[in-house]
């Protein structure tokens, strides 16, 4: 694309309205300072692109609009590669595809100097990477920077802030995932918390049904309790009662009193009974001798007869042979003998019997029979005396004899006399002896009799004594008393007991009054009367209560144990679930939102380290392909930078792997040989710097287009300068091309024509 | 006893898109329903309050569900149905969808039976974890059939298709874990809110989300279908899946741009749309580097040339966009896309990654570290 034609109005230092018109070939835009040289390069853009935008806070939008207004004109005219034309203004610019804003700023139209003066970099800082990154690029590209920027990002360990942002997103997945996991446990939790709820919620109507029956068993056992309290009450009562009873007077003698009472009247009770015996005794030892004695009487009566006896001692002493044991008495009949006392007896009876009866009768009896006797006995005396003569003695003997049965020999029987004698008054001792022994024991009765009366009374005293004690404890006998002494005692232990026993039960102490004892059994009798109000008594079986009770208990407690256990276990469940919860933080479904979030985040930063990777791979290509390209732009322009330089220089060489290491690009003096271009004067850099341009833009527009360059020439020596125009303008390697060349040396003019250029003036 | 089971039908008004297709979707399922024991829709019926608001669509609804009738049609609300799962929502009988569908809302479950055989339908909510609604159920439910609306947590590869951060209409979400399905004994779990099919045993019965019959989002790329249950005592039920005629899926394609080429990406673009039969919505994700200006120019000129189309494509302008003068570079940075093109096209590599090598690459160029943080910072971030 070449301008054909520019017609600018109030623009600057061209306020026209002037219409500059241009043919294909280059042309010299002369014009002093403030000619208007760069009022007309803005027009030429302004052109291109259109004033740079209003809206836009730039130094170059602000300068724009400062030094140009509002109220300008610029139209241009181009003529296309195919020869077509075109109309551009500031209104409607040329489309960017013809020239792009970019390319035609950095590449076509140079500003003089722009190499060395232009820019804070200094060139001595690396040329070729200056170049590149002012041409090249979009102004700031360096391909190595790059690489290894992208190295760092897709390198794990290449750049602290992406491993440490790496890091952060793997330990928010982590935690995530960790979170997920304890969703698992949360769920084992909740399980586990809800059936030790449920394991509570049993435990407790288990437990309500057992204090149910507890109750009932207390309710029943308090039942029972009152009955025993009340019994023993009832017992206590009547053992007390019991005692009170039995108790014996305050002035009731003691046991010892009563039993020396007692014994005394037990003494005189045994004196009594001895001198009863001892009488007895006597009266029998009386009896028997008396019955001895009338067995002595009576064999003293069977002894041959006395009156015989005395009669045939007579005799025997008449004959010479009487012994003084002849009987005294004389004999008379047994008739006689018999009837004398029995008719004595007859009339004692009769005379009795008439005076007293029968009493009288036996009395009359026995004394007239007793009288008869004794005049017998005295008749037969008298009569024995009176005998005398031998023969008149014998035949008085032998009759006599004969009487007696005895043989009628005088010897014999004064013998037999003699041993009547004998006989007669042994028995007759023996009768006296019995008789004064009789006395004796007769004397010994009465006086046993005496001492009996005397112990009888001593007897009564004893007793009356016993009695009077007795009758103040009012019983009837010592035994009674202490039997009333024993129930008394019994009765006392029994009351005591009871009441130890309710005290201990109510913990009433013992030195606390029965009153209180009594009042506190009542109410808690009634108290337990109440608690076990609800207990049906049918129902209650003291043997199977108590076990009952026990086992309600033991229920219960085990119940309570339990209950205490599955409450720990749960309120555990649910501290920690509520801990996991708090962990955790939020609901299920953030949590999983969350773990893929994280997981997204992670696969992220791994998808860009990746696609930097991928990116750092192309910049490499790019990189190889850039070298090359570069190598090749050296190459174009070593030629152009020789005719520029005069042939001071035969060229450009490149040294080390690429155009951005420092000194890579040499130039190669024609005498002095290769040095680094940085070691070059600023103006034969600004000069290399154009022809690198120059190069660059022949291989963009092979087929030529427009190039403006803005005092190209600045930093050379005037000689310098010329010289490098006249190069310029002849070069082969602008054919083609439209050169426009802004210049304020005059100078410049005279070179231009040589050359054969047009000179526009402004 | 065999049964349809469908979810997340995302019912929208029929001025949408895709208001009327969704609804003729819904009446098609009714129709095989019609041939079975009944249909359950475990959730999201609608999509949007609007839509169950919409008295036009409420009309062809209820026109819809006749075409099951007299068979029973189940339906509990999901969390677009009831969003946030708490208050009163739509399906709560305030509308007379028919004498044959019953809407299972009551919490935490309500009860139903088809032909004998016991329906638990737990409605979309939020105050009860879904293990613990789970264990709500009462023991009849061992053996029978739970509708639920919630994500099954224990399928990793569904998961990621649970949870959409970018949805609005998205609120809450009702765990599931597999140990607490097992738990309950269910012989089969209908479930909805995952819009991917899959099917899966548990240690006792089985359990499936029938995915979305139409596609709602532009994931869903599968084949769209309706479940068929069969079930039988004592074994596990047999599932078949039925095709729909009048339902269509997502195709999703990426076109990736480069600065001065955006014109290609877009003809792609335009290509791809045209090439898809009626069943499928296609999705254009316009990647990698380019004029802003351009690209969503193109991208409205795609959207207006097929604004008739049904269903209607989308085009998403997913580039890094820049501004014209950032793209008018004369080398290495033009030179640099157009090599990360032809390195895309030459390797066939993944268009995503070719995207974000190219921005990544062009900020690097630039030496743009400011950027490359704030990309850094970005991710994660959801941003």
């Amino acid at each position: 694309m070449k301008l054909s034609k520019l017609a600018v109005s109030r623009f600057g230092g061209l306020q026209g309205p002037a219409t500059l018109a241009f043919d294909s070939a280059s042309t010299l835009v002369y014009g002093a300072n403030e000619a208007g040289k760069t009022s007309f390069a803005d027009a030429l853009r302004t052109a291109l692109f259109g004033p740079p935008e209003r809206g836009r806070a730039t130094a170059e939008g602000k300068t724009f609009a400062s030094r140009y207004g509002d109220d300008y004109s610029v139209e241009a005219q181009w003529l296309n590669s195919q020869g077509g034309v075109l109309r551009s203004t500031a209104e409607k610019p040329t489309a960017e595809e013809d020239i792009p804003r970019e390319l035609f700023t950095n590449l076509f139209m140079l500003k003089g100097g722009e190499c060395t003066l232009s820019g804070k970099d200094k060139l001595d800082a690396g040329f070729g990477s200056k170049f590149a990154k002012a041409v090249l690029g979009a102004g700031e590209v360096d391909l190595d920077s790059a690489i290894k920027l992208l190295q760092k990002i897709s390198d794990p360990k290449g750049s602290t802030k992406w491993s440490k942002h790496d890091k952060k997103l793997k330990d928010e997945l982590a935690l995530a995932d960790a979170k997920l996991a304890d969703l698992g446990r949360l769920r084992e939790l909740s399980l586990k918390r809800d059936k030790a709820d449920k394991a509570v919620a049993e435990l407790e109507a288990r437990l309500k049904s057992a204090e149910a029956e507890l109750r009932a068993a207390e309710s029943g056992s308090s039942r029972l309790e009152a009955e025993d309290l009340a019994s023993d009450r009832a017992r206590w009562d009547n053992a007390v009662s019991d005692e009170e009873k039995a108790r014996l007077p305050a002035d009731a003698p003691a046991l010892t009193g009563l039993e020396a009472f007692a014994k005394a009247e037990s003494d005189a009770g045994r004196d009594c009974a001895s001198l009863e015996s001892r009488i007895s005794e006597r009266h029998a030892e009386s009896a028997k001798l008396e019955d001895a004695l009338s067995s002595l009487k009576a064999k003293a009566e069977a002894l041959p007869d006395k009156v015989l006896c005395e009669k045939l001692r007579f005799s025997l002493g008449d004959l010479g042979t009487a012994s003084s044991n002849r009987p005294a008495s004389g004999a008379y009949s047994p008739v006689f003998e018999l009837l004398v006392p029995l008719i004595a007896a007859g009339i004692g009876l009769s005379l009795g019997w008439m005076f007293k009866g029968k009493l009288g009768a036996a009395l009359g009896l026995v004394v007239c029979g007793f009288l008869g006797w004794l005049a017998l006995s005295l008749l037969k005396g008298k009569a024995g005396t009176g005998q005398a003569d031998q023969e008149k003695l014998l035949s008085a003997f032998r009759p006599v004899a004969a009487s007696l049965k005895w043989p009628d020999v005088p010897e014999q029987c004064a013998k037999k006399l003699s041993e009547r004698d004998a006989e007669e008054t042994r028995l007759l001792a023996e009768i006296s002896a019995r008789r004064e022994a009789l006395e004796s024991a007769k004397t010994d009765v009465r006086r046993l009799e005496t001492e009996l009366s005397e112990a009888k009374s001593k007897l009564s005293v004893a007793s009356a004594d016993l009695s009077r004690a007795l009758s103040k404890t009012s019983v009837s006998s010592i035994k009674a008393y202490i039997s009333r002494k024993a129930d008394w005692e019994a009765a006392k232990r029994t009351a005591e007991h009871l009441e130890a026993s309710l005290r201990g039960r109510l913990g009433i102490e013992s030195d606390k009054p029965v009153s209180e004892l009594k009042t506190k059994l009542q109410a808690r009798i009634t108290e337990l009367k109440e608690a076990g109000l609800t207990s049906e008594s049918s129902q209650l079986k003291r043997e199977s209560l108590k076990p009952k009770l026990e086992s309600a208990r033991s229920l219960r407690e085990k119940l309570l144990k339990d209950l205490e256990a599955s409450r720990r276990s749960a309120e555990s469940a649910r501290l920690e679930a509520s801990q996991v919860q708090a962990s955790i933080g939020g609901g299920e479904a953030a949590i999983l939102a969350k773990a893929q979030q994280a997981r997204a985040a992670v696969d992220d930063l791994s998808l860009w380290r990746r696609a930097a990777e991928e990116a750092c791979a192309t910049v490499r290509r790019l990189s190889a392909d850039t070298g090359k390209r570069v190598a090749e732009l050296v190459q174009d322009a070593s030629p152009i930078f020789s005719e520029l330089t005069a042939g001071r220089y035969s060229g450009l060489e490149l040294q080390g792997p690429s155009i951005f290491e420092e000194e890579s690009l040499r130039a190669v003096h024609s005498t002095l040989g290769s040095k680094p271009v940085e070691w070059l004067s600023k103006g034969t850099q600004d000069l290399l710097w154009l022809c690198l341009r120059m190069a660059l833009a022949r291989r963009i527009r092979p087929e030529g287009s427009l190039l403006v360059l803005d005092e190209p020439f600045l930093t050379l020596d005037p000689g310098r300068a010329g010289k490098a125009l006249e190069a310029l303008l002849g070069s082969k390697w602008l054919k083609g091309w439209q050169v426009l060349i802004l210049t304020k040396d005059p100078a410049m003019v005279p070179a231009a024509s040589a050359a054969g250029v047009r000179v526009l003036d402004l | 006893m065999i049964f349809l089971h469908t979810a997340d039908v995302h019912l929208v008004p029929l001025s949408e898109p895709d208001g009327k297709r969704r609804l003729a979707v819904l009446a098609e399922l009714c129709g095989l329903a019609a041939q079975r024991d009944g249909l359950v829709i475990s959730g999201d019926l609608f999509h949007s309050q609007a839509a169950a608001s919409d008295q036009g669509l409420l009309s062809g609804l209820k026109d819809a569900l006749s075409k099951a009738g007299p068979k029973p049609v189940l339906i509990i609300p999901g969390n677009h149905d009831r969003p946030g799962g708490v208050g009163p929502h739509p399906l709560d009988g305030r509308h007379d969808l028919g004498a044959h569908v019953r809407l299972l809302s009551k919490e935490p479950y309500e009860e139903t039976s088809i032909v004998g055989v016991r329906f638990f339908g737990i409605p979309f909510q939020t105050e009860r974890s879904g293990g613990e609604l789970l264990r709500a159920l009462p023991p009849e439910a061992r053996g029978a059939v739970v509708l639920l609306h919630g994500t099954a947590a224990d399928r990793k590869t569904l998961t990621m298709y649970g949870y959409d951060p970018e949805d609005p209409e998205e609120s809450g979400d009702s765990i599931f874990l597999d140990a607490d399905l097992s738990d309950a004994g269910a012989a089969y779990y209908a479930f909805g809110h995952i819009h991917r099919h899959e099917s899966w045993s548990l240690k006792s019965g089985s359990a499936a989300y029938p995915g979305s019959p139409d596609a709602v989002t532009v994931k869903e790329e599968e084949p769209r279908q309706v479940l068929e249950v069969e079930l039988r005592p004592g074994k596990a039920p047999i599932i078949n899946k039925l095709a729909l005629q009048r339902s269509a899926r997502s195709l999703r394609k990426t076109v990736l741009a480069i600065p001065g080429a955006e014109g290609e990406a877009l003809k792609d673009a335009r290509e791809f749309i045209a090439g898809q039969r009626s069943d499928v919505r296609p999705v254009v994700y316009i990647r990698g580097l380019g004029s802003g200006r351009l690209l969503e120019e193109g991208r409205k000129d795609l959207e207006a040339g097929f604004k008739d189309r049904d269903p209607r494509p989308i085009v998403k302008l997913r580039a890094d966009v820049l501004g014209d003068e950032e793209l008018s570079s004369p080398g290495l940075l033009q030179d640099f896309g157009k090599a990360m093109a032809e390195a895309a096209k030459a390797t066939g590599a993944d268009p995503e990654l070719t995207a974000r090598a190219a921005l990544i690459g062009w900020l690097a160029l630039r030496d743009d570290e400011k950027s490359l943080d704030k990309l850094l910072e970005s991710i994660g971030t959801g941003s």
